[in-house]
């Protein structure tokens, strides 16, 4: 991790509330790992802290994000132009754990929302670059409000990945959450071969994963499952304590004992 | 001025520092974990953030909630306890050779007499700061919002150490004059102003606080003026140093407290963002001392109010 200013590339508006920025780094393009963060620090007047951000993509010395407008922060970012340099420190968390995983199984990536941003890195990193690709069943489920805020499955697709859509308004897809159509496929394959889940999305999406692995699945306690957490950070690199979530082993900080953590070690909020 | 330019180093209490420059409790972990994110050789202290004697794993998150002009905070003192503070971080200090202060912590005076007892046989230890102004402790008042507790207690840390000691106090008071003569009655070395502010914010479309403690302590740049004008006061009320501070955010305004009276400044919310923001505020307090042929930063505390007289 170090603090850079890194140069930006590109600002690609993708949807009304949602655009990919582009930066060149070639150092932190080789560093980073799938469910690592930047730390972003948007502009100099509109914001005071830092801002996390996923690194969406990889291409060579390029790092995307994927950004949702949400509030002054990410206004102040969709506003820089390219050529201007950015402030980030990075890469920052701990990423997901690519362990080996047995041939036949099955990968499931699971997107709420702008939580694909995460997943796209990772599905790269289970197909491209792997020294050995995994050869299993690939999934990724994504989900959104409607149709047109589905985010990124031609991504997926490229990659090899079955793409599966819900939208709460049924315009693309299964209707309902992603979880409801992610307990369609868990209830119909009925049997105990190696599944492996990555996750991201907001917070309550996991709590209601966790209940159907538990219903829906043989062995629950096999099926590894991995989420990345969003949570407001302070510093980012583990002193201020600010973004500590409930786990079973007490509080865990988000930007470096996360932000990716095992399903079955997170706790509820208001159950700590 | 020798060839090497102004001189940096401050006397704080009893002892000295390389550089004005200080980390504020809580906004720079224990010192160590920053590795090379921070520029140590700019710092002339890291203060560490509180310990208590046992551990406390801190408040119900969200902690943290950043408004259109600060920071709010509601940590809660998060901390592993003083011995596993002794075992593991001090000697990573020492190793590191990191000036540290110990900023303590309790809920009753024998916990921060005993902090202070253990602390003084602690070698590497610059100074010991008592918070007394946390507003994330659930208390029915802040030792430092009572004069006669505020006395009493540093009295009492006074009889157990032979360290520097420091009072850090709130800002949350109706006279802060009153209490920061208390501290210095009762035998504290220097202040450190302030601590944060109380404040909170709620989500409106949900109608939730924003913080899960419902309120906390409020920093960053909006609260630099508040800030000064306390410096200000405390430095016409006492003759011990005080450490100013409160959303500085350049040199500028590191300035203009040691104009106020600061004989030291802090960093606080600034150190989260930029955590090498110490070399660029010492560079350009050198950098302003030598535009204006000062020799040392020593010289420029309280300055303001001389002018402020000859104006008046």
């Amino acid at each position: 991790m170090k603090e850079r200013a890194v140069e930006i590339r590109r600002i690609t508006q993708k949807r009304p509330d949602i655009f990919l920025l582009t930066v060149r780094s070639a150092a932190l393009a080789n560093q980073a790992r799938p469910g690592q963060f930047l730390h972003v620090k948007t502009d100099e007047c509109t914001t005071i802290l830092r801002r996390p951000l996923s690194i969406h993509r990889r291409e060579k010395q390029d790092l995307s994000l994927l950004v949702k407008v949400r509030g002054r922060g990410t206004r102040a970012l969709l506003r820089r132009a390219p050529g201007e340099r950015l402030n980030v420190i990075g890469p920052l968390g701990n990423g997901f754990t690519l362990s080996p995983f047995p041939d036949g199984g099955t990968t499931m990536l699971i997107a709420g929302g702008i939580g694909v941003a995460p997943l796209v890195f990772l599905a790269q990193r289970l197909t491209g670059t792997a020294k050995r690709p995994s050869t299993g069943r690939k999934i990724a489920l994504i989900g959104a409000r409607t149709r047109g805020e589905v985010l990124c499955a031609p991504e997926f697709r490229r990659r090899g990945f079955t793409v599966k859509k819900a939208t709460e308004d049924g315009s693309a897809g299964r209707k309902g959450s992603v979880i409801e159509l992610a307990r369609d496929l868990l209830a119909a394959r009925g049997d105990a071969r190696p599944l492996r889940i990555f996750a991201c999305g907001p917070e309550q999406m996991f709590f209601r994963l966790r209940a159907a692995i538990n219903e829906l699945c043989p062995e629950p306690e096999r099926v590894r499952c991995q989420v990345s957490f969003e949570q407001f950070m302070g510093c980012g690199v583990g002193v201020c304590c600010a973004c500590a979530i409930p786990t079973r082993q007490g509080y865990k900080k988000v930007c470096k004992d996360g932000p990716v953590f095992s399903l079955h070690e997170l706790k509820e909020r208001g159950t700590e | 001025m020798n060839r090497r330019g102004p001189s940096m180093n401050v006397r704080v209490g009893r002892c000295r520092y390389r550089s004005p420059v200080i980390c504020a409790s809580g906004t720079f972990g224990y010192g160590t974990e920053l590795g090379a994110l921070a520029d140590y050789s700019a710092i002339g202290a890291v203060t560490t953030k509180t310990v208590t004697l046992d551990p406390r794993e801190g408040n119900r998150p969200p902690r943290i909630f950043e408004t259109a002009h600060g920071v709010l905070n509601s940590i809660g003192l998060e901390n592993p306890g003083i011995e596993r503070f002794c075992r593991e971080i001090v000697p990573a200090l020492r190793r590191m050779k990191i000036p540290f202060i110990v900023s303590i912590g309790g809920t009753t005076q024998s916990e921060y007499e005993e902090l202070a007892r253990i602390l003084d046989r602690v070698a590497g230890v610059k100074a010991v700061e008592l918070n007394l102004s946390c507003p994330n402790l659930r208390l029915k008042k802040m030792v430092s919002q009572e004069k006669v507790l505020t006395k009493k207690l540093v009295a009492g840390v006074r009889r157990r150490t032979t360290k520097t000691v420091i009072a850090k106090l709130t800002p949350e008071v109706t006279d802060i004059t009153e209490i920061a003569r208390a501290a210095e009655a009762g035998g504290a070395d220097a202040l450190s102003l302030v601590n944060t502010y109380y404040g909170m914010a709620l989500n409106v479309e949900t109608g939730v606080p924003r913080l899960g403690s419902v309120y906390g302590g409020y920093s960053g740049r909006a609260i630099k003026p508040l800030s000064l004008y306390r410096v200000w006061r405390v430095y016409q009320a006492v003759s011990i140093p005080v450490i100013g501070g409160g959303g500085i955010e350049t040199a500028d305004d590191a300035i203009e407290f040691f104009l106020a009276g600061a004989s030291a400044v802090s960093l606080g919310t600034v150190n989260m963002v930029y955590p090498k923001c110490a070399a660029g505020i010492k560079k350009g307090l050198q950098a302003y001392l030598r535009r204006r042929g000062i020799p040392r930063i020593a010289r420029l505390t309280g300055e303001g109010h001389e002018r402020a007289k000859r104006v008046g």
